[in-house]
């Protein structure tokens, strides 16, 4: 790591090893490590439309990554260089102590010109720039070559430049603050859920019990039809022994008597001696409050009803 | 952490909090569903069997013992699954002891008659077995 002072402010040159204990506000020129470059001769004319190429030119070619795109022209040939700034800042939260810290990062590509010789960086890795495109050498120059700080006393900032803050980056406390809700909701739904599944295995073992204790068929079908087979006949034999009981209800007078009685569950027929004529319409009436009387004749002193149960 | 890498996280945490909830709900539905499937099947269940013992074969032939143990019958055979009986020469008090006996009971009758002369009667039942 190398610094200078541009006026008020520090300029730094990192690679993936540096570390920066100072505080205050600086700048990063960040070595070739955390970003990738090419170039290219491309058949467009404008910067602007070799950077909508950029995303397709880098294609196969990076990690996986949320990538930005730089890309300005050297001579014929355009430079593009891609970086994931998310990934940048999670490489230089190791390396600074506050993110905050950082006023700027640039790119080695952008703010040195190509150089001949070989540029050392530190006692195990260099710079040197092949094609015009800068690359980080992880040994030393071969022959003793300048050295990155003179590089940076001399360096005049390009318009190139990503602001980066601590906003772009969580860290765990908050990870596990935003996680708690769900992980507690989470864990409600599933607490809930166990106690349902218990319960729907208790209800299960209900039910079989259920069906072995009163030997049911094993369809509800089935059980619905002998249901209603018992219940059909519980209501004709109701309805055989309700007109019994209410045929031996009437209410007679001296010398009447019911001759006779047929009943099944259809209809029914009684024959009543009655003492005098008049009598018919209160023994008629009597049966018409509960049935319907659908014959009636009288021979002699014998009323005959036939009534529909 | 990048953002990017939280996102995804949170996705996550977000996707494991729906199938819990998903599972939550289909358990709680399956349950209320099925509890009220089950009380009714215990509730019908009682009913039948409360309805088979009614009209259980060995009860109708007890009762059919009974009565003949009161009273001889002037008339017993079984035509096609129905057994005819028929008590001759019952006093008022006799006709009442058996049609209350009979109105008790839970014999499947098909045809009840009860004919009367001269001070007395007779009763004539069809019963199903």
């Amino acid at each position: 790591m190398k610094n200078i002072f541009d006026k008020n402010r520090e300029i730094y040159f990192v690679t993936k090893h540096s570390k920066i204990d100072k505080r205050g506000k600086f700048t990063l020129i960040l070595s070739p490590e955390f970003y990738w470059v090419k170039r290219e001769n491309l058949p467009v004319k404008r910067v602007y439309e070799a950077k909508k190429l950029a995303p397709s030119i880098f294609d196969g070619f990076l990690p996986n990554g949320n990538y930005s795109y730089i890309v300005y022209k050297d001579k014929e040939a355009y430079i593009l260089i891609a970086y994931d700034k998310e990934q940048i800042l999670e490489d230089l939260s190791k390396i600074v102590e506050d993110i905050e810290d950082i006023e700027e990062v640039r790119f080695t590509q952008t703010e040195f010109e190509p150089k001949e010789d070989c540029v050392e960086v530190d006692n195990q890795s260099s710079l040197v720039w092949i094609d015009g495109v800068a690359v980080f050498v992880p040994r030393l120059c071969a022959d003793e070559g300048r050295n990155i700080l003179d590089l940076l006393k001399e360096v005049k900032l390009s318009k190139y430049k990503v602001k980066i803050s601590q906003k772009d980056l969580i860290d765990a406390k908050s990870l596990v603050l935003y996680l708690l809700p769900f992980i507690l909701l989470s864990l409600s739904f599933l607490i809930e859920y166990a106690i349902y599944k218990k319960s729907i295995f208790s209800l299960e073992s209900k039910r079989e019990d259920i069906i072995r204790r009163y030997h049911l068929p094993p369809t509800s079908i089935q059980l619905n039809s002998i249901k209603n087979s018992l219940l059909n006949t519980y209501k004709k034999q109701k309805k055989i022994r309700d007109f019994i009981d209410f045929a031996s209800g009437i209410d007679t007078k001296k010398g009447e008597f019911i001759k006779s009685l047929a009943v099944d569950f259809k209809e029914a027929f009684i024959s009543i001696k009655i003492s005098s004529p008049v009598r018919k319409n209160f023994i008629k009436k009597y049966f018409g409050k509960k049935y319907k009387v659908k014959r009636e004749s009288l021979k002699g002193d014998i009323l005959n009803l036939e009534i529909v149960l | 952490m990048t953002k990017n890498n939280f996102l995804i996280i949170l996705a996550f945490a977000l996707l494991i909090v729906i199938i819990s909830f998903i599972l939550d709900f289909r358990a709680k539905k399956y349950y209320s569903i099925h509890s009220i499937k089950v009380m009714q099947l215990e509730t019908q269940a009682k009913e039948l069997n409360s309805l088979k013992r009614m009209f259980q074969r060995g009860k109708t032939k007890s009762i059919i013992r009974y009565l003949k143990s009161l009273r001889p019958p002037s008339k017993d055979y079984k035509r096609g699954g129905v057994w005819i009986l028929e008590f001759s020469n019952l006093d008022q008090n006799a006709l009442r002891l058996f049609t209350r006996k009979i109105l008790n009971s839970s014999l499947k009758l098909k045809n009840f008659r009860i004919m009367r002369e001269k001070g007395s009667a007779s009763l004539h039942l069809e019963i199903n077995i």
